[in-house]
């Protein structure tokens, strides 16, 4: 691409940008303004809109990852996970049917949460590959997404509001046992999966992810469970629960080295960095890929000036790559 | 001590009037370069609260309190570009539930480039802060290089050359997307 229609692209690209007149934008400027002049509390009218734009916004991700999870066929169900060694979860027969009622799905999620929903939207029963789900998007101020199985009608993910806090009070065996007790309240297993304690800092905001990974045979199964938790005050405000049907786990022929490598060279990144690889076992019903021993390889290469990532399966039996993702 | 033009020391009502008249170039400046109009209106409101936080101690440039009120923007933009930076990207990993591949916050912080990714969108989006803001005060604000130097109060020796790098690294990134695409079929 040359210059000029670099340049004419970007033009025309950030055209798109040009903001209209905001009258609301005016009117909470000087709300602000009034409300800091009078010392009164900061920004009441204006948080009032970021909360809503907050779950707007939320709202939006939740719909791409759908139609991410709807057209690669990612499943996120309770109700499907059967035939892995070793599993302490059972399978269900019904899996994929929609055997409970819309409002049976609300009593459900309201049951978990201990109170009555809000406002609240309900989509669905929306097929995935183990299975399908009802999406319940609750409005603000308490606004809460989860998802529903349509068969069993448990809370299989929980989306609720990522609390701006950057202090840190909570050790990570502290986030840990706040996400077991978690998990026992609401009667989701965990036994015999192995947890992960990871602090993120996503700049606004600082909070624990509690992951329990099945790993068999050094092989990760998809069967997960994921507590997201307020490192200040040991609540756990998301969480999902992942149990996808997956087979025997075969044995692998490729060693790591060797799939590095061929996710190296799938990747077309210039200079890449290793950042993750392992061993997984997709889930039977995947639309791509169901069903194999993969290396899930995650690449990264920060020499152009900016951070590019990879992530690649490559097929632990006969080799074949496939790129799952680039950021 | 304030010594905005015309404004008395400590004249709060004719300060908030002074900032008010400058939202709407300060909208605008903050879409060009966050590329998100609801971003854009969270950056003038935090520029807003900043500017009045410091409205006692900051010396206005006399005859120039836009220019000092839009440089507060510029450094809300750049403090949420550099945010939007240090968030991980989404993974890929077919076989995860949505909270393992994206977490909570994540989620909430990318869906404005999830709903709207085009490789130039992204190639922007990877950009060092300070290039990102220079692409969007040149191509979004249409601003000359002379104009930019002033207001990032830089040589314009070096927006050339960040202008020039961001230009190449936009490319370089496209040219690479375009590469793995050819590559995938």
């Amino acid at each position: 691409m040359s210059v000029p229609d670099l340049e004419a692209r970007l033009r025309s690209h950030y055209e798109r940008f040009r903001p209209d007149d905001s009258t609301r934008l005016a009117m909470a400027s000087r709300q602000t303004l009034d409300d800091l002049s009078l010392t009164r509390p900061a920004r009441p009218f204006w948080r009032a809109g970021r909360l809503v734009t907050a779950v707007a916004v939320v709202a939006v991700a939740l719909v791409a990852v759908g139609l991410v999870i709807g057209s690669r066929g990612v499943p996120a169900s309770t109700t499907g996970f059967a035939g892995a060694p070793g599993s302490a979860a059972s399978a269900s027969p019904s899996m994929g049917a929609a055997s409970i009622t819309k409002d049976a799905a609300v009593h459900s999620l309201e049951t978990f949460l201990g109170r009555k929903l809000g406002e609240a939207t309900v989509d669905g029963p929306t097929a995935g590959a183990a299975g399908s789900y009802y999406q319940i998007m609750e409005s603000p101020p308490t606004g809460v997404v989860a998802w529903v199985d349509a068969s069993s009608g448990r809370v299989i993910y929980l989306l609720g509001t990522v609390p701006e806090t950057t202090k840190v009070k909570l050790t990570p065996a502290q986030a840990q046992a706040a996400a077991e007790a978690f998990f026992k309240v609401h009667d989701i297993s965990i036994d015999g999966l192995t947890p992960t304690v990871k602090l993120e800092d996503h700049g606004c905001c600082k909070l624990y992810s509690v992951e329990w990974e099945h790993i068999v045979n050094g092989v990760t199964l998809p069967d997960s469970r994921l507590a997201q938790v307020d490192p200040a005050t040991g609540n756990v405000f998301s969480f999902s629960d992942q149990r996808v049907a997956s087979g025997p786990v075969p044995s692998p022929k490729i060693a790591r080295d060797e799939a590095i490598r061929l996710a190296t060279v799938a990747s077309g990144l210039t200079t890449p960095k290793l950042e993750d690889a392992h061993l997984m076992l997709t889930g039977t019903s995947s639309p791509v890929w169901g069903g194999r021993l993969v290396w899930s390889v995650q690449l990264s290469d920060d020499s152009q000036g900016y951070v590019s990532a990879a992530w690649v399966y490559v097929d632990a039996v006969t080799g074949e790559t496939v790129i799952t993702g680039r950021g | 001590m304030i010594e905005l033009a015309g404004v008395q020391p400590c004249d709060d009502d004719r300060v908030a009037e002074s900032l008010l008249a400058g939202v709407p170039e300060a909208h605008r400046l903050a879409s060009w370069i966050l590329r998100d109009p609801i971003g854009a209106e969270d950056a003038v409101q935090e520029a807003l609260m900043r500017a009045w936080k410091v409205r006692r101690t900051i010396r206005f440039e006399l005859g120039e309190p836009q220019r000092w009120f839009m440089r507060i923007v510029l450094n809300v933009c750049r403090d949420e570009l550099r945010r939007r930076r240090r968030q991980p990207v989404v993974s890929g990993s077919q076989d995860r539930a949505p909270m393992s591949t994206t977490t909570a916050a994540t989620m909430a912080a990318t869906a404005p480039t999830l709903a709207d990714r085009d490789d130039l969108d992204r190639a922007i989006g990877r950009l060092k802060e300070d290039e990102q803001i220079v692409l969007g005060l040149r191509f979004g604000r249409d601003m000359t290089i002379p104009q930019i130097a002033t207001q990032l109060r830089l040589p314009e020796g070096t927006v050339k050359s960040r202008l020039h790098y961001a230009l190449e690294h936009v490319r370089a990134a496209i040219e690479a997307e375009r590469r793995a695409e050819e590559q995938r079929r």
